[in-house]
């Protein structure tokens, strides 16, 4: 049987979906954006503290977020889980415009690094860390778009 | 010139008083629909207009009328 859907239910959802989007984009980003800061002067064992610190932070919110998305996922239809679709109009809306977001910003994460891949991390790049940080903003540009939308529209 | 639309659902609610999550929970959708699409920040559909044309027992036109931008 599956789960009726109601607005609250994937209100919960779509909220935890954000955040786990932006946590574990951020967990992806995390090794780009230290690799970055290493070849300026902000480089050092500071470096190397807030990035543990900052890491744990981040993997304590997106094991938070995961159980309680998964938790989500089962209130509402299943198809409508799998398939990333909402019943409620805005929340299908502020999905889809994550989407539309997430794929400008990877766009243009790719364009910067195409032209400029080589300045931005002192040495090519590899294609490792390209894949990494495309997949790091498409899930954190999405994660954030639904959480700052979700805000916006919450008076 | 840009077209916008322009509501009244804030009125018709406060005439026949009811809260926004009243009104949301009648027509199947979240408080959130309700409060963006008063405030003129969300477009619904023609599903979700016909649905509060109902349930205030009024035609569509009568909740919704296309301005330009601009207009008062």
């Amino acid at each position: 049987m599956t789960a009726q859907s109601t607005p609250i239910n994937e209100e919960i959802l779509l909220k935890q979906t954000g955040l786990l989007g932006f946590f574990t984009g951020s967990i992806i980003l995390l090794p780009v954006i230290s690799d970055i800061l290493k070849s300026t002067s902000l480089g050092g064992e500071s470096l190397i503290t807030a990035k543990v610190l900052i890491f744990l932070a981040l993997f304590v919110g997106l094991i938070v977020s995961l159980v309680k998305q998964i938790k989500a996922g089962k209130k509402v239809d299943s198809k409508n889980y799998w398939f990333s679709n909402f019943e409620d109009e805005l929340f299908n809306h502020i999905n889809e415009k994550a989407y539309k977001y997430s794929w400008t910003m990877s766009l243009t994460t790719l364009i910067v690094f195409a032209l400029y891949g080589s300045s931005i991390t002192n040495e090519t790049a590899s294609v490792n860390q390209v894949c990494q940080a495309i997949i790091g903003v498409m899930l954190f540009s999405f994660g954030l778009t639904i959480l700052i939308k979700l805000r916006g529209n919450n008076d | 010139m840009t077209d916008f639309l322009r509501n009244d659902i804030a009125r018709f609610r406060s005439d026949k008083k009811v809260s926004q999550q009243e009104l949301a929970d009648a027509i199947s959708v979240s408080r959130k629909t309700i409060s963006t699409v008063e405030t003129g920040r969300f477009t619904p559909s023609v599903v979700i207009a016909l649905k509060l044309a109902n349930y205030f027992g009024v035609a569509v036109e009568d909740l919704f009328e296309l301005a330009v931008k601009g207009d008062k």
